[in-house]
């Protein structure tokens, strides 16, 4: 236990220079002693108010949406068995996007965007699990393949709704896909389903490790797999949900963060689940900082800067293992 | 300690295994032989309460087998599967150690007490030294072997294995069924192993359990079933004994 302390304390070093990393950077040309005792409410109120509406709201934005996405892809790997899954493989994030861009198309946004992308996220969810729970017993491969196919289904109709949209309106959709942390606005909801879940998913940790040897093996020894099951599925999608209604469609972190951390400290699910959640918003953090700081003024979506990172990262891991 | 009841196994439609009554006790070492497909693997799955059965029940000390929570089941009855795949690196010690999860409450980690008998049974299985080697990393038997270690590190008093002795060469499968044996006699397990090697189950089990397909199966010692007559029905091919030991025509 005393590496799990280390690699925790390390992890949550990383997430403090993230923190103050974002704090500090930005177009305004404050110096960094400013902006750091802005936070506090000291100094020039233009910087306090720049500091504590504009980057306050977006460390913890990318902090929750990152930890969130982390933990659902943790989830959803053992779930599935598969270190290639992700949040999004059974088609959760689609649902929620075509509901988000639904809201944008009748003209709506802030608060309607946020409900409408959760709602969303719930109705895939139970619509996956009602058609792969239909008939017979539940199954992982019918689930994998619903969800799948779902997505799919998903994907066509957000097409269909991009091309019928406005072009006034077509940016910000498309920003809203690749996932966007600008004017993100979190409430005390993703912290609370963030919180519940990781405790939720901590307690199965032990679990979560035999189910990972598989559901046979984890059956001998005692787990009751399909109710375990069945609790990380929706474990796993509300946190997408809250994830999604957050900041869009924020790709690759829900994949790699946990895969990195299966690499580098095993697979210990009572280390990797905090610690995913750590390092997931850590990384998001980075990218959102640099995707607003790298061609500042102009503002990338940090969706593009994850994937951009997250590609190479995931391609030299993938060599890597299979040496 | 493990009872059959008119136990009945049926897939597909297909009945495996018809009414089959029969105790594994304390102490025995049952063989469990038949040919490919017949049913070996679903009828220990439903002897070890992880499959239900078309009829009848298991007991379990007494107690309905389907019935038990898992956890409790596992803290009694443990089972080799015979292949067993895991996508995720983890370590030889992480692995034996799952072994004692039915015994670990929610709120606690591995004891002390924990990591010496999964190290013990490492030890046991000849894979002392390894402890932080990652899985992937093992060969085929060495894997085997692992697996074997995790059913020593649970510990339970009744084993139910399938084919064992799968990738295992010859040395340590006469080293396993020697500890098997000496596990039933010594510290009254009660064993049941599907093998397919007639000669070792011959030397090394007392009792017997022969599938012959179809649902059909009888059970008894191994002195009174194991024969020329019976084996060559069991295995739909002609067998003969020389000098004591089986072999196919």
């Amino acid at each position: 236990m005393k590496r799990a302390g280390r690699v925790m304390l390390g992890l949550l070093g990383l997430m403090l220079f993230s923190v103050i990393h974002a704090l500090v950077t930005g177009s305004a040309g404050f110096g960094w002693l400013e902006s750091l005792v802005a936070v506090f409410g000291l100094g020039d109120p233009l910087v306090v108010s720049v500091v504590s509406e504009l980057r306050l709201p977006r460390v913890f934005g990318a902090l929750l949406a990152g930890g969130l996405l982390a933990l659902a892809g943790a989830l959803m790997q053992v779930l599935l068995r598969n270190p290639l899954a992700d949040p999004y493989v059974l088609g959760v994030s689609g649902g929620a996007s075509l509901a988000a861009l639904l809201v944008m198309l009748a003209g709506l946004g802030g608060f309607w965007l946020g409900l409408g992308s959760f709602a969303g996220a719930l109705c895939a969810m139970l619509l996956v699990f009602g058609l792969a729970h239909a008939r017979g017993r539940w199954s992982l491969s019918r689930l994998l393949l619903t969800g799948v196919i779902v997505a799919a289904g998903w994907g066509a109709l957000i097409s269909f709704v991009l091309a019928i949209a406005p072009d006034a309106r077509l940016r910000g959709m498309l920003y809203w896909l690749m996932g966007d942390l600008a004017g993100v606005e979190p409430g005390v909801f993703p912290l609370l389903v963030l919180g519940i879940g990781l405790a939720l998913a901590w307690m199965l940790a032990r679990d979560l490790n035999l189910l990972a040897r598989g559901g046979l093996q984890a059956a001998v020894l005692g787990v009751p797999v399909n109710a375990l099951r069945m609790g990380i599925y929706f474990l796993a999608s509300l946190l997408t949900a809250a994830a999604v209604s957050l900041a869009g469609n924020i790709g690759f972190i829900g994949l790699i963060i946990p895969h990195l951390l299966r690499l580098l400290i095993g697979s210990d699910h009572r280390l990797l689940l905090p610690a995913a959640v750590v390092l997931g918003g850590s990384f998001l953090l980075l990218a959102d900082t640099l995707a607003r700081s790298l061609f500042a003024p102009q503002q990338l979506p940090v969706g593009v800067l994850t994937a951009l990172l997250g590609v190479p990262v995931f391609l030299y891991l993938l060599q890597r293992e299979g040496r | 300690m493990l009872q059959a009841c008119g136990l009945t196994v049926t897939v597909d439609g297909n009945t495996l295994c018809r009414e089959l009554d029969m105790q594994v006790r304390g102490g025995q070492c049952w063989a469990l032989l038949g040919r490919n497909g017949v049913g070996k693997t679903h009828l220990l799955h439903t002897l070890a309460g992880l499959r239900a059965p078309a009829e009848g029940y298991c007991l379990l000390d007494g107690e309905r087998l389907h019935r038990l929570p898992a956890r409790q089941r596992a803290r009694r009855l443990g089972v080799l599967l015979q292949d067993d795949v895991s996508s995720f690196p983890s370590t030889v010690l992480e692995t034996a150690l799952t072994g004692r999860h039915p015994f670990i409450g929610r709120w606690e980690v591995e004891s002390e007490a924990d990591f010496q008998r999964a190290r013990a049974a490492l030890r046991q299985m000849g894979l002392s030294g390894w402890e932080q080697r990652v899985v992937r990393s093992l060969s085929g038997g060495e894997r085997r072997r692992l697996d074997l270690a995790v059913l020593l590190t649970q510990d339970p008093p009744v084993m139910l294995l399938d084919e064992p002795l799968n990738h295992l060469d010859l040395a340590h499968q006469v080293r396993l069924l020697r500890l098997l044996r000496r596990l039933a006699r010594q510290q009254g397990k009660a064993i049941l192993m599907v093998l397919h090697d007639i000669n070792l189950a011959a030397r090394f089990c007392d009792r017997v359990l022969l599938l012959y397909g179809a649902g059909e199966w009888e059970q008894g010692t191994s002195h009174a079933l194991l024969d020329e007559a019976r084996l060559s029905r069991l295995y739909d091919t002609p067998i003969r004994r020389f000098d004591g030991l089986f072999a196919a025509q």
